[in-house]
Order: C-alpha cells, then structure tokens, then sequence
C-alpha cells in the first residue's frame, strides 16, 4: 500500500499519466479499493486493541481505587472503634449539651461516610457489603451511646439541692 | 446574866465563915471525886464506856450528898436562915450549868461548877427544912442523869472520830464508796443536768436575741468580704484534684456556684462579687483544662464546666437578677462552649474525616 501510493503521488506531480496509461489506472482503482478494505481492517484491529487497553485501564483502575478506599475504611474503623471506647467513658452532665456534642459530630461524621460508602459502592457494586464494617445507622447508634451519665448518679442528689435552695 | 454573876459574887466575898467552909467541903469532896475516877480509868479496857460513865456520876452523886449534909449538921452554930432569892439563885445557876454541859462544851470546869451549886442548893434547903433534902436529892440525880447522857455522847461522838480504829476507818470507806459517792454523783447528775438543759435553753434564745439583729446589721458586709474573700482564696489556692475521671464537673466548679449563689441570694442589688468570682473561676478552668493528657479530653473538661456554669447564671438570671453585664456575659459563655465544641472535634473525630475525604478528593 504504501508503494502504491508513492506511484500514485509520483504520477501527479511530474505528470506521468500519459507514459503509464489507461492499464495503470485501471489497476489504480482496483488497488485503491484494496487499500480502503486493509485500512478498515488495520482500524478494525486497532479498535480492538483499544478496547483491550481500554479493558485492561479500567480493571487496572477499579482495582487499585478499590483497593486503596479498602486501606482507608479500616483505618478510619481503626480510629473509630478507638475513639468510642475511648470517649465511652467521658460523660457530660448537661443533656441539653450531650445532645449538642454528639449531633455535631454526626453532621460531620455520617456526611463523609455516606459520601464515602456511596463512592465504594460505585467500583465494588454488590460486593460492597463484604468489605463495610458499619452501616449508617450502626455508626449513629454508637454516637448516641457516647457521654452518658452512669458513674455519677450521686451528684443528682447534690443538683437537686442546689436547684430547691435556687427555687 | 451579868447582874446575876456580879451578885453570886458579891455573895462570896462575904466575910461569912458558913460559907467558906462550905466552899471547902465541897472542894474536898470534888478532889476525893477526882481520885475515884481517876482510879477507874485506870482499870482493865474491857469495861464498856457506858458503864464506867454511869459509876461515875453516881459516885459524885453520892459524894456531893454525903459531904453536903455533913457540912450542914457540923456547923449547927449557924444563925441566920436563908432567904427565897439565895436559893431560887443556886437553883438556876445549877441549871445554867447543867445546859452548858448539854450543849457538849469543851471547858473543863463545868462539872465543878455544878457539884458547886449543887451542894449549895442542898444545904440551903436543908436549914429550911431538914424533909426538903428529899426534893434536892430527886432534882441533883436528875441532873445527873442528864450529865450522863451528854458526857455519853459526846464519848461515842470521839470513839467514832478516833483515826487508830482502822477497822471502822475501812468500812466507812468501803461505805463511802460503795454508797455515798455514786449517790452523791447520781444526786449531781440529775441536779446538775436538769441545770444545764435550762442553760442551753437559755443560751440559746439569748444567743438568738442578741445575734440576729447583730447579723442583719453585718450580713451585708460579711456577705461581701468574707465570703467573696473565702471565695476568690477557693479558687486561686485551690490544689485539690487537678483532673476529673471522664472530663465531667470539677468539684471547685460546684463549690464556687454554691458561694456564687449565696451571694446573688442575700445581695440582691450588688454583682460586683459575681463578675469578680465567675472570671476567676474562668481563669481557674482555663488552667485546669491544659492538665489533661490529651487536648480533645481538655476541651470536653471546659465545655462540661463552662456549661454548667451557664445554666446557674442563667437560672439567676432569671430569677430576676438579669442585666446587660449578665446577657453579655452569658453570650461570651455560650460563645466559649461552641469554641471548645469545635476544638475538640477537631482533635478527635475530624481526624477520621481525613481517611474519607482523600479518597474523596481522589
């Protein structure tokens, strides 16, 4: 093919046409057809090449995306396990401020990690359950446990008083 | 009693050869008494005291009687009668003595004195009439009798003192002891207790009278300074328990609003001391909180505490103690209590947030 076309080329520039004839263009076109029949076929096989790379780019992607949101969950239920059995056992005496510190935390906390699920979910569809320790609801469960007050049922007795000397 | 001495006297002195003889008979027989008895004192102990006494006055009975009527038959030459004042004069005069004895006096002489007159009185009645010696006899011995009772008591009375008798010493203690003194302790416990009820009662309505106007006249300035000074010492010197287990409420912290309250309760139109005591205990609190080991526990500590604190002043608040320092003061508080909200956030749960969001930003 590429033979050819330097022939052809050739041809218009010096204005050969009459030296080689009517049997030369003849042949021409039958070649010409020829050279679309190799192209769509080299255009075939390339697309097919592509798609192959393309494949292997987005199975090579979804892995290594899926594997690195993978590392991030289990540090973040590392630290969050940490943090709950750590803060377990701090309490908050005014309800009225319990309520404020944990729904703040949940404004914060559930918006990241329904972003973050939603995102996992997209590269692992229906196996993304495998790989989820905590559900929405688990983590707003374990948030509404924090800062309650048991170890000190005995200052109660000393509010009150303080409360009916103030009334 | 002196008319009556001057004139027995006077009687004596009389150049009356009767009655100084008299006198000596009488003397005689006393010395004669004296050797008797002295004589039986010396016999073996074993004689009772009683007994011995008793022989005793009989024996001087029978020697004053005997030595009185000699006198009188031996001076027959004897003229002159006696008149009614000399006798009635012997009789009370033996009287006289004879009640002195009975009165346990410690003269020794006035037994002589009686026998004295004694014999007097006889011989007086006997020149009267010699059948009147019968009355004197019978009105001597019972004066005797008498002596007796006297000179016995008193004997027991110093058996009973004598400090060699260690028997009787013993049973007196063990007596004392045993009865007397938890008696007498009994007798104080109810006297003196019934004493000191009525004294606490008493003390205790004159202790209100007098301190409750002295209180409601002070109450105002030891409101201020005492416990405002009691205070502020609270909260600076206080070096007790830097942390609290789970950040909760420092005990300062409920200490300081208990004083707080006080003072808004009895100064209702000063809040000087408020603003003084709430910025120091914020000062205190902001010490306290940089003593815990993790910075997020810090900051939950001031948030615990600040909102406490809050809620009181704002409780005070109102009860009809509010103003613009207070409103300002209760923005600056909840403004404080947000700020610590979100510092410990930060340095707690947003570090969870950095594995999320990477991914994200990926």
């Amino acid at each position: 093919m590429n033979n050819r076309r330097f022939i052809e080329q050739e041809e218009k520039l010096n204005r050969l046409g009459p030296i080689f004839g009517n049997d030369w263009h003849k042949k021409k076109k039958k070649t010409q057809q020829n050279s679309n029949k190799i192209l769509n076929s080299i255009r075939e096989a390339h697309e097919k090449i592509v798609d192959f790379l393309m494949l292997d780019i987005n199975d090579s992607e979804l892995n290594v995306a899926a594997e690195l949101m993978n590392d991030r969950l289990h540090w973040f239920n590392e630290h969050f396990d940490e943090t709950c059995n750590i803060q377990l056992a701090w309490s908050v005496c005014d309800e009225e401020l319990r309520e404020q510190i944990v729904k703040s935390i949940e404004n914060v906390l559930l918006p990241a990690y329904g972003n973050f699920f939603e995102k996992f979910q997209e590269f692992l569809g229906k196996h993304v359950y495998e790989y989820i320790k905590y559900g929405m609801f688990e983590i707003q469960d374990r948030l509404n446990n924090l800062f309650l007050v048991r170890k000190q049922m005995s200052l109660m007795p000393e509010e009150k008083e303080s409360l009916h000397k103030l009334a | 009693m002196m008319q009556m001495i001057n004139r027995i006297l006077r009687w004596l002195m009389q150049p009356k050869s009767v009655e100084n003889r008299m006198f000596c008979f009488v003397c005689c027989g006393r010395y004669c008494f004296t050797l008797f008895s002295v004589s039986l004192s010396g016999l073996p102990s074993s004689r009772q005291p009683s007994t011995s006494l008793r022989l005793e006055n009989h024996l001087a009975f029978l020697v004053l009687m005997a030595t009185s009527i000699y006198s009188f038959f031996f001076d027959k030459t004897s003229n002159g009668k006696p008149d009614a004042y000399s006798l009635i004069s012997y009789a009370s005069f033996v009287a006289i003595m004879s009640l002195g004895l009975s009165r346990l006096t410690q003269f020794g002489f006035e037994i002589d004195l009686l026998h004295f007159f004694c014999g007097g009185l006889i011989i007086q009645l006997l020149e009267i009439k010699r059948w009147l010696v019968i009355i004197g006899g019978c009105f001597i011995y019972f004066l005797v009798v008498i002596l007796e009772q006297c000179l016995l008591a008193l004997g027991l009375q110093l058996q009973a003192l004598n400090t060699e008798d260690i028997e009787n010493w013993i049973k007196t203690c063990k007596a004392a002891g045993k009865i007397l003194f938890p008696y007498e302790r009994r007798l104080c416990d109810s006297v003196f207790s019934g004493f000191i009820r009525a004294a606490d009662v008493s003390f205790t309505k004159v202790c209100k009278d007098l301190t409750i106007p002295l209180l409601n006249d002070l109450c105002e300035i030891r409101m201020r300074m005492g416990i405002l000074l009691q205070v502020v010492d609270l909260v600076y010197r206080d070096t007790v328990q830097a942390t609290v287990a789970g950040g909760g409420l420092h005990p300062i912290t409920k200490e300081v609003m208990k004083y707080i309250l006080n003072i808004c309760h009895y100064n209702l139109n000063s809040y000087q001391p408020f603003q003084i005591v709430r910025h120091s205990q914020d000062d205190n609190l902001e010490a306290k909180s940089r003593d815990y080991t993790g910075p997020a526990l810090g900051y939950f500590f001031m948030m615990n505490n600040l909102r406490y604190i809050g809620k009181k002043a704002y409780g005070l608040s109102y009860k009809g103690h509010r103003t613009k320092l207070d409103d300002d003061w209760l923005q600056q508080n909840t403004a404080k209590v947000g700020q610590n909200l979100e510092l410990y956030q930060r340095n707690s749960w947003n570090k969870m947030l950095d594995f999320l969001k990477i991914v994200t930003n990926e």
